[in-house]
């Protein structure tokens, strides 16, 4: 049971290892000579002249959050598509089509709210 | 099964370290890559109790869209990296002695109630029995799910446009 779990773990690992491994032989083998003008954020740019972090509009928020939406949407439908060919050849009966649509078309209005309100646009 | 204790143990001390890290951080913004980092060893601790869909879900929409979300909510407020939580915390010794009154309840909880063990197996593959119960037995709460994501969805926009121009600056 557990030991499904292996490629999960030896993925972890190599992850880990890569990002060590890289960092590390750039630090160890890389020279290094710093002085005042390499340090600077840009070498050889515009100097900067105020902080970085400005403010950001409340709307990519609201994008972040109907993001959200949509991925609950995706696990409800995960399950659905996990038993939907079996339904299908069982029962020879669409239900569990319409039964999904039902649900899409639910979060349809939603989207379709979010759409004409304005909610995805930038601007 | 003494790998899978072992395995368990580094998983809950993990969770542990970043529940921490959460809570004593002085930056936000660290709190806030830890607890990211909280909510994926909770999805480890799902695999333990043979709940793949729920850890699966935890991935999906805690570590991929709730960290996103309270990252998200840090890079919007403004002068959030002025404040620590020194300054933010004022009164420390109740917050603390309330803190671990509650500790102690728990503890004595866990330590009280008689936990049953259950006997039947786990099951395999619980996302094909989540599907065929979502289409059986709980078809309508399915399709309310659907409608209470509509309801905030809805209320995100309304809430969202409604406050937007007070907040931009």
């Amino acid at each position: 049971m557990l030991i499904d779990y292996l490629p999960i773990l030896i993925i972890f690992l190599a992850g880990a290892g890569f990002a060590i491994f890289n960092v590390g032989i750039s630090y160890f083998l890389g020279p290094s000579n710093p002085d005042p003008e390499k340090l600077e954020i840009y070498e050889s740019g515009v100097k900067p002249d105020h902080d970085a972090r400005l403010k950001f509009s409340v709307k990519f928020y609201i994008i972040a959050m109907i993001f959200i939406i949509f991925d609950i949407e995706v696990v409800f439908m995960y399950p659905w598509a996990m038993i939907f060919k079996d339904y299908l050849t069982i029962t020879n009966s669409n239900f569990i089509l319409f039964e999904m649509l039902v649900f899409m078309a639910i979060l349809l209005v939603g989207y379709y709210y979010a759409w004409k309100k304005g909610a995805l646009e930038w601007d | 099964m003494v790998i899978a204790d072992f395995a368990f143990i580094l998983v809950a001390a993990f969770v542990l370290i970043c529940a921490c890290v959460v809570v004593f951080h002085n930056k936000i913004i660290y709190s806030a890559f830890a607890l990211l980092f909280c909510f994926f060893g909770v999805a480890g601790l799902y695999v333990f109790l043979n709940a793949e869909f729920l850890a699966g879900t935890q991935l999906l929409v805690y570590v991929g869209g709730i960290s996103v979300l309270i990252l998200f909510g840090i890079l919007l407020t403004k002068n959030i990296e002025d404040l620590t939580s020194k300054e933010v915390s004022t009164q420390k010794i109740f917050g603390g002695l309330i803190s671990v009154t509650f500790l102690g309840g728990l503890i004595y909880m866990v330590n009280s109630v008689d936990w049953k063990v259950s006997t039947p197996k786990p099951i395999e593959n619980s996302p094909v029995e989540i599907g065929k119960l979502f289409m059986s037995d709980f078809l309508i709460p399915f399709e309310i799910a659907g409608v209470l994501l509509l309801v905030a969805l809805i209320g995100a926009v309304v809430i969202g446009r409604d406050t937007d121009k007070d907040l931009e600056v």
